[in-house]
């Protein structure tokens, strides 16, 4: 009855994607299905390396779930080490979760030659996707989309239906990337600064003053210790860039007929990469974000954080084809693929990559958030000694005074003082820093105030009006920035807004966008505040929170019931996608009860963000961020969440090990 | 010819991917909910089973515990000539074992000789390593000069040693040790070098090495004060990581009552060297 009709609609409305590889493998009604994960070789570059397939896939098959009913999915591991499929951004009891040594039951996951029955209840519908819980097995292909279909219609309306799953391959072992970032941390970056790029860069500058700016910069960041070209950890010197498994020379075809309404499943399932994502010709109307409705934003390219999915539609009028780019953050390679009326269409070229980005002093200027440095809040245990903020070179002093709203005339360096500007503004305080100005800053300064009026937004008025600007791209084009850093950027980063070095006028998301249709209804101010800072060193390649890896750390332990305010400070200079499992986050963007849930949230370098999390599932869960490889390195915590509050033992003790009979075979 | 291969392969992929792709869309828009799994995976050109790899525990790493890894550089790998008689062999190098926080670290340097072209001294270091802060290990361990041949060169010689080792601010590489004699006598040496990026393969390295003691050790050529002092600068082009073939200039030096020292045995107390090696790093 009712599934019949959602069934009927489901197959009115979709059609799978075309070239991807993958299938279709759950029979709608059933909602049953076994998956045998499986090591295979594939062959992306030349050379036949080890791939983890499920059910002979490279990458795995799509899984096709509904809503409100319940999931039966076993899980047989025919590898020689022990796996595991988590579901990623599914709400679910713990035990189902799929995460060894957090899920109840799980603790090493699914052994060689076991079966594991997964069985949950589907509450919730969109785009989401699955894979391995360990850097190992997911980056060499453990992973694929889930679409959930909705009970209810849609509340937009398309016609076709594809999946756009970006990834990466490298024919190095994980482990072996991994290693060779601890070892040296600029292993895979060869795009760093160098004595000709300052030759180039000093023969540019205008005056005197321009170069002894530049001259300064460089000295900054040695003194920092820090490298201003370090945009992604690994980068195309290894990876090759895939959607749906596909490499950019042959990209994936995703057909369409002119006039269609096309709806796009855009699933980031690298585990390194931050892709920018744009389609020449077309508008994308945002109307999904991590698999929760939004209200339809339309925009001209979008920043996919690692593990965030986002479901757009485009409307291609025209009888010719469209390129799907997703060129990575750090611009040394291409994701690609392709909308065209038919498969035979030739390939088209590839265009430049765009300048690429490098860090600003600015962006490495600590936003201290709403509360300014006094942040007041307790950390959920004591941090270890050792961790350095990324201003440790800089005069704290001054900071501390603009988070007074006193600008003071310290002649640290320019960018302090006009960042004391910006930051008086903010608070309301009259700009009286603006005088200290170094001349040739000062339309610098006149240009920052986009950005800035974005941050007093997010945090202050609730108004729409914030994310309707085009962000800040004047400022941030490659080809300037250096130099402008010279001069030190005006503004603090503002924690949401990208810059993707788009064309004037281009409309870029941002999670200020996102705007859920209905006020959330369990939407509260939050009981009580604790303090996430996103510690490590590039230099020596640790990551942690709070200064502590996850071997040593305790867990993060919260009441059921309770809305729990996670302060978040990037002290590094990572752009760092927060997961949290088995609940949602809400990033406080100053909309209230139109801020949306979200299952990522990226936190991007010495910035400072608010996000709520609804404690709403018992258990241990895993809190980590998305990039594999600081996760591995320790960039992850239990959350444990407990009915009175209470620490209790945890799942990884061996004490603790019993499973509950009838899931292992 | 590699190439060629994957372009090849790409196109099988594509090919199947074409040929899948059409045959949805023949069969119109309306398939996706059907249950038949379709599986390209049987593609043979792209995914064939692989019999066992071998398991190995760290692939069984699941962030849950430290990482253990190591590395070995061996910086100087080097034949060094002062354009008069047979070049010599030079090395310095060092290797650690561990996680981020504590290690077993390795320094090993020592040249041939100019006139046998055996080795004429070697010097081997052997740590422990604990990371302070983010960019400085401290070090403990020993350290041991070994005599080669009996009847000359410096004596073998056992010190303890305490170091500090890190990235300065400025990215400059630095090394500070301290060596405590069976004599009593202190021994100190600092060294410091730099990577100046000129590209992103082509890098100057300078690098300086001071020397210093408390006291005489005579017999192994060591006078108060500053008594040795080592200056390099390299050029090396990086063709991987790994793999960095360079050419330099060095300079060696006696100071201070080290130049008589050496004077006596007929050494002079200097030399400038041209230097032309392969920098290795795994």
């Amino acid at each position: 009855m009712t599934k019949t009709f959602g069934f009927g609609a489901a197959l009115r409305r979709l059609s799978l994607a075309g070239a991807t590889l993958l299938a279709v493998a759950v029979p709608a009604l059933a909602q049953s299905v076994d998956l045998t994960l499986e090591e295979r070789t594939v062959n992306i570059n030349g050379t036949d390396r080890p791939a983890v397939t499920v059910n002979g896939q490279f990458p795995g098959p799509l899984l096709r779930l509904r809503e409100g009913e319940e999931a039966l999915i076993r899980v047989t591991n025919r590898m020689r080490q022990s796996s595991s499929i988590h579901w990623h951004g599914l709400i679910l009891p713990s035990a189902m979760d799929g995460a060894p040594g957090f899920s109840t039951g799980f603790v090493r996951g699914i052994a060689p030659g076991e079966t594991f029955e997964y069985r949950f209840p589907v509450v919730q519908s969109g785009t989401y996707w699955y894979h391995a819980h360990n850097l190992d097995h997911e980056q060499r292909g453990l992973y694929a989309p889930i679409v959930i279909d909705k009970r209810e219609p849609e509340p937009f309306r398309y016609d076709r239906d594809h999946v756009v799953q970006l990834s990466e391959w490298t024919d190095e072992r994980p482990l072996r990337v991994l290693q060779n970032l601890k070892r040296d941390p600029g292993y895979y970056n060869w795009n760093r600064r160098t004595l000709v790029d300052l030759i180039r860069d000093l023969g540019r500058a205008p005056d005197g003053e321009a170069r002894r700016a530049i001259v300064r910069n460089r000295i900054e960041w040695g003194n920092m210790r820090m490298d201003p070209t370090d945009i992604a950890d690994v980068t195309g010197a290894t990876y090759r860039y895939l959607v749906n498994g596909f490499r950019p020379e042959t990209p994936a075809t995703l057909l369409f007929r002119p006039g269609e309404r096309v709806r796009l499943r855009l699933i980031n399932s690298g585990a390194m990469t931050y892709f920018d994502v744009r389609i020449p010709g077309l508008k994308m109307t945002v109307v999904q974000a991590d698999g929760n409705n939004i209200r339809p934003v339309v925009v001209d390219e979008l920043r996919i954080a690692v593990a965030e999915t986002y479901d757009v539609i485009v409307e291609p009028r025209d009888d010719r084809q469209y390129q799907i780019l997703a060129e990575t953050m750090d611009r040394t390679g291409w994701a690609r693929a392709r909308l065209a009326p038919r498969t035979d269409a030739p390939v088209e070229a590839l265009p430049q990559h765009r300048p690429r980005p490098v860090l600003t002093m600015a962006d490495m200027m600590m936003n201290p958030g709403p509360t300014g440095l006094d942040r007041g809040t307790p950390l959920p245990e004591q941090d270890q000694p050792g961790h350095v903020a990324p201003m440790g070179g800089m005069d704290h002093g001054s900071m501390a005074g603009m988070g007074a709203g006193q600008p003071q005339g310290q002649a640290a360096a320019p960018a302090m003082d006009h960042a004391a500007m910006g930051h008086g503004a903010m608070a309301g305080m009259p700009g009286t820093g603006g005088g200290q100005a170094a001349a040739p800053a000062m339309d610098h300064a006149a240009m920052g105030h986009g950005a800035m009026d974005h941050s007093a937004m997010g945090h202050g008025a609730p108004g729409r009006s914030g994310a309707q600007g085009p962000g800040t791209p004047a400022t941030t084009t490659a080809g300037g920035m250096e130099a402008h850093a010279g001069h030190g950027g005006m503004t603090m980063a503002d924690p949401v807004v990208h810059d993707t070095g788009s064309p004037p006028g281009a409309r870029v998301l941002s999670y200020r966008d996102l705007r859920p249709l209905r006020a959330d209804p369990e939407y509260r101010t939050p009981d009580r505040i604790i303090e996430v800072r996103l510690t490590g060193n590039m230099e020596r390649y640790i990551w942690s929170m709070n200064g502590n890896e996850f071997w040593r750390a305790q867990p993060i332990v919260a009441r059921l019931g309770e809305r729990l305010r996670i302060r978040f400070i990037n002290e590094t200079m990572m752009n760092h996608p927060m997961h949290l499992h088995g609940m949602w986050m809400v990033p406080d963007l100053g909309n209230g009860a139109f801020n949306p849930r979200k299952h990522v949230v990226n936190i991007k370098p010495a910035t400072s963000l608010d996000v709520d999390v609804i404690v709403d599932a018992e258990g241990d869960w895993a809190f980590h961020c998305h990039l594999l490889m600081h996760m591995e390195s320790g960039m992850m915590r239990i959350f444990r969440v407990t009915r009175d509050g209470t620490p209790v033992a945890s799942t990884q003790q061996p004490a603790q090990a019993a499973m509950p009979a009838g899931h292992r075979h | 010819m590699t190439f060629s291969f994957s372009k090849a392969t790409s196109a099988g992929l594509l090919v199947a991917a074409l040929s899948f792709s059409s045959a949805w869309a023949q069969a119109g828009g309306g398939h996706a909910g059907h249950g038949a799994p379709v599986s390209l995976g049987t593609n043979p050109s792209a995914v064939q089973s692989v019999g066992t790899t071998p398991a190995s525990g760290a692939e069984d790493h699941t962030g849950h515990s430290p990482i253990y890894f190591g590395a070995v550089l061996f910086d100087q790998n080097e034949m060094r000539s002062n354009g008069r008689g047979s070049p010599i062999y030079a090395w310095e190098g060092s290797g650690f074992y561990g996680t981020d926080y504590h290690r077993v670290w390795v320094n090993t340097r020592g040249e041939t000789s100019r006139e046998r072209g055996a080795l004429e001294r070697a010097e081997a270091q052997v740590l422990y390593s604990r990371l302070i802060g983010y960019y400085w290990d401290l070090q403990a361990g020993v350290r041991h000069d070994f005599r080669i041949d009996p009847r000359e060169g410096t004596p073998s010689r056992t010190y303890g040693v305490f170091g500090l080792q890190g990235l300065a601010p400025g990215f400059f590489e630095v090394q500070l040790q301290g060596f405590v004699g069976g004599d009593g006598v202190f021994l100190a040496r600092a060294a410091a070098s730099y990577d100046l990026l000129i590209t992103n393969r082509l890098v100057l390295q300078p690098e300086v090495e001071l020397n210093f003691s408390t006291g005489w050790d005579r017999d192994a050529l060591i006078a108060p004060g500053l008594y040795r002092t080592e200056v390099g600068l390299r050029l090396r082009y990086e063709i991987t990581r790994e793999f960095a073939p360079y050419i330099g200039y060095s300079f060696e030096s006696f100071n201070g009552g080290a130049t008589g020292l050496n004077r006596r045995l007929g050494e002079k107390p200097s030399q400038s060297t041209v230097v032309a090696g392969i920098r290795i790093f795994f």
